[in-house]
């Protein structure tokens, strides 16, 4: 299943739910920084009016309790042992920055850190490529979508500013 | 980090091992676009069963939905054409099925050009 993390407890009671139920739970969350998930959010929204009128577009306050809920979430599976194996990817990547797994003694193979691996790729300096693709969408939503948007664009900006490569920077 | 097999069905959906925020959201959208079509789906079954469609009607459009499931897991995110004619067909049929039209299924809508 996918989810977000508005409500950490509610995820955690979902993920003990299905271990119980005899499923082995592997969890794999997106390390991914505030300005991209952002952009992510409004670009979809954007691409969807194109194709059909209408768009997808998640409420700000969802975004950033689910934003802020995956790091309780990830707090809740490590101390409680709840997944058999969890996991943190970066958006562009297939292969995992942080993975970890339970044991046959029930105990975290290596010590626990989920919520530093996804704080990690939440705050490290974009790579070139990233910085590239980051700037190239954020171009083209600005051109292409209603001055309306202008506020929320300069936004993820603004987000965006710390970890940028500075060419790429406005 | 080594591979680890219980994420191997994250490394089964593509063929290579990097991609970009367009893709993502490419994809994303195509795969919105097959659900909004088993919504629609849900409508007409909905209404027919409130209508009393006779069993005929409904078979095809459960099977319709059943068919939108089955291709959505074929999509695969780096396969850029094949996402943009999910985006198109898929949105299409949906807006069909909302209108009330008929709802032909191109069992070869990835070829279409």
């Amino acid at each position: 299943m996918q989810t977000t993390a508005q409500n950490p407890e509610f995820l955690a009671q979902n993920i003990g739910d299905f271990r119980r139920a005899g499923y082995k739970v592997s969890v794999p969350v997106m390390g991914v920084p505030e300005a991209m998930s952002q952009q992510g959010i409004i670009n979809r929204y954007h691409e969807q009016s194109k194709d059909g009128g209408a768009g997808r577009l998640t409420v700000p306050e969802k975004a950033r309790l689910s934003y802020t809920g995956i790091l309780v979430s990830a707090d809740l599976i490590d101390s409680g042992r709840l997944a058999d194996t969890v996991a943190v990817y970066r958006r562009g990547s297939s292969e995992p920055t942080y993975i970890n797994k339970l044991g046959s003694d029930g105990e975290w193979v290596s010590p626990p850190g989920l919520r530093t691996a996804i704080e990690v790729e939440r705050t490290r300096p974009w790579t070139t490529a990233e910085s590239r693709d980051f700037r190239a969408i954020q171009d083209r939503l600005t051109a292409e979508m209603g001055a309306e948007w202008r506020p929320r664009i300069s936004e993820i900006e603004n987000l965006a500013r710390p970890f940028i490569s500075p060419d790429f920077r406005r | 980090m080594p591979e680890d097999q219980d994420f191997s069905i994250l490394k089964a959906m593509r063929s290579s091992d990097s991609w970009d925020s367009q893709e993502a959201v490419n994809y994303e959208v195509a795969i919105e676009a097959v659900n909004t079509a088993v919504g629609a789906f849900s409508a007409r079954i909905a209404a027919a069963e409130r209508a009393g469609l006779g069993d005929g009607g409904l078979e095809a459009l459960r099977a319709g939905a059943i068919w939108c499931a089955r291709q959505r897991r074929a999509i695969k995110p780096d396969d850029h054409d094949q996402v943009a004619l999910a985006r198109r067909y898929f949105t299409a049929l949906a807006e069909r099925l909302r209108e009330g039209g008929a709802f032909d299924i191109d069992e070869s809508w990835w070829r279409a050009g």
